[in-house]
């Protein structure tokens, strides 16, 4: 069977789809971004294979794209400075590390 | 300064705001650059990926690491502590981010996709990402400043935030602004990168001169972090401590590892004793004097402005300008460089300056001796070949001449043999003709 990315591309785009719902909720946003980093694989391998068949690349271009802007907000939601972790972990447990010692690493 | 700020009812952090910037400029960037090696979007897209998730779970493990001891007794007393609550302490232990812990997990990810992927070439790709990491430094250390994190040591420069939530202790105290020192640091850095990576001659070591000049930098900052005691081992933060690896494996490799010489061996290590030297800085001394008379560490004692350990400390000094007791607008004391700790931020600045410089414009100096050396050697071989090729051309001159000249023999000759048939033949007609005659006389 040939292969010309397109289950690659397919799953791209839907991965990419699914990142950009997920990141627009706290907490869950993390699976956004893992699905957003998987998406980004698919679709350019999917874009790779669809190119060396020589069949058009616009599902895996559209995959590519949806995965990059679902990574994008996924990353915004997830991606956290050391110190606001710090404050979550303090404000979570008083009986752990204090905020100096846990920025003073980073 | 600015955490956090609203958009459409979301809070979005600016530190998380600055790193995606930071990530997408650096693809675009790395996209362009890679051009000249031909690499396809996608290979450089999954490069990014690769080094994005291995930064982050480096960086990870590396706060992890330095959170060990509470791992461990976390662990110990797992029992005592539902799942909820076990889950809700690793997450704070690992929950944060140390830098260079994201830039050696990044290292391992790219060293193993390019083991298992031979699209892109391992120089190739360690070139790509040593230029593009100093540019997401940049916009991560503006993040850094924008959250109020990373914070510097109180001084008479710097500036002074108020009301920022998540650091109570950051506000209304005017303190030097080392991300973005640092972040300045980044862009000079990714400049000389950038333009060693356009020399063609450097392939494959641009990550041995970030890991040259980068931890140089790092290292003198971080006596001026104002966040916390950064002394972990002999007065050195564990960031120093990575620093003076990296930068030793960065010597050793750009040096030694082929030249193996004694000079350059002897050199380098006096370079790195001014750094561990460099570690006894006041600043250090200062945090253990501290921590001796009163029990409290500096931070607690700049919490508490009427009690002046520091004017102690300074008076001891004997330095007259650096006694007198600056004040704030908030009125908290503010502890200004003395003339040893200016002295040394000038040393340090200065040697990274001239490294950034010297390496920037002239490269690595075993390679300009090698250039050297190729190049007397090409003139050597280029003087012989133009030798060779004027003997070959006189050679030929002279076998043109030889041939012309034996043509030349060969067409008198024919011309005499011509002649002289000629004449024979003339000489014969004349007898014929006198025979002839005489015949007709009879």
């Amino acid at each position: 069977m040939e292969n010309n990315g397109k289950g690659l591309s397919i799953a791209g785009l839907v991965l990419g789809i699914v990142a950009i719902l997920l990141s627009f909720f706290s907490f869950v946003n993390i699976v956004g971004l893992i699905c957003a980093i998987i998406g980004l694989i698919c679709a350019s391998k999917g874009s790779k294979a669809a190119k060396a068949a020589g069949v058009p690349t616009g599902l895996a271009t559209a995959g590519l794209v949806l995965s990059i802007v679902g990574l994008v907000f996924a990353g915004i939601g997830v991606l956290a400075c050391t110190v606001c972790v710090g404050c979550l972990g303090c404000i979570g447990s008083s009986a752990a590390g204090s905020l100096d010692e846990i920025s003073s690493l980073f | 300064m600015f955490p956090y700020f609203q958009v459409f009812g979301k809070t979005i952090g600016s530190y998380a705001l600055c790193a995606i910037a930071g990530l997408l400029i650096c693809g675009v960037v790395a996209s362009m650059l890679a051009r000249r090696y031909q690499l396809a979007y996608e290979d450089i897209i999954l490069l990014m990926v690769v080094i994005g998730v291995s930064l982050l779970i480096g960086g990870h493990i590396l706060f992890g690491i330095t959170n060990l001891d509470k791992v461990v007794v976390l662990l110990k007393e797992a029992s005592s502590h539902s799942i909820k609550e076990i889950i809700a302490y690793l997450a704070q232990y690992f929950g944060g981010m140390v830098y260079y812990g994201g830039f050696i997990g990044a290292c391992v990810g790219l060293f193993l996709y390019t083991k298992f992927n031979k699209t892109v070439e391992r120089e190739v790709a360690f070139d790509l990402f040593a230029v593009s990491i100093p540019l997401f430094h940049v916009f991560g250390r503006i993040g850094c400043f924008l959250s109020g994190c990373c914070y510097g040591m109180e001084s008479r420069f710097g500036f002074v935030v108020h009301g920022n939530p998540l650091v109570p202790e950051l506000n209304d105290v005017r303190r030097l602004p080392v991300p973005l020192i640092e972040a300045a640091c980044n862009l000079v850095i990714f400049f000389v990168l950038l333009r060693l990576f356009l020399k063609e001659k450097e392939k494959g070591k641009m990550i041995w001169y970030y890991m040259l000049i980068y931890p140089v930098v790092r290292f003198v900052l971080e006596f001026f972090r104002g966040d916390a005691i950064r002394g972990f081992l002999f007065g050195l933060s564990t960031s120093q401590w990575i620093s003076i690896g990296l930068f030793a494996v960065a010597v050793w490799k750009l040096f030694f590892a082929k030249s193996g010489r004694k000079k350059n061996a002897v050199c380098a290590g006096m370079v790195l004793l001014a750094l561990v030297i460099a570690g006894t800085t006041p600043r250090t001394v200062y945090a253990m004097e501290t921590e001796v008379q009163t029990g409290e560490t500096p931070e607690d004692t700049d919490a508490a402005p009427e009690k002046s350990d520091v004017d102690v400390l300074v008076t001891e000094d004997g330095t007259a300008a650096d006694t007198e007791p600056v004040t704030d607008a908030a009125g908290r004391e503010v502890r200004g460089f003395n003339s040893q700790e200016k002295f040394i931020i000038f040393v340090c600045c200065l040697f990274s300056v001239s490294l950034c410089l010297v390496i920037a414009l002239w490269g690595n100096p075993n390679d300009r001796l090698k250039d050297k050396y190729k190049r007397a050697r090409k003139q050597q071989q280029l003087a012989e070949k133009r030798r060779k090729e004027k003997e070959a051309r006189e050679a030929k001159r002279a076998a043109e001449e030889a041939k012309y000249e034996a043509e030349l023999a060969e067409y008198e000759a024919a011309q005499k043999a011509y002649e002289e048939a000629k004449a024979a033949k003339k000489a014969a007609k004349e007898a014929k003709k006198a025979e002839k005659a005489n015949r007709k006389s009879m």
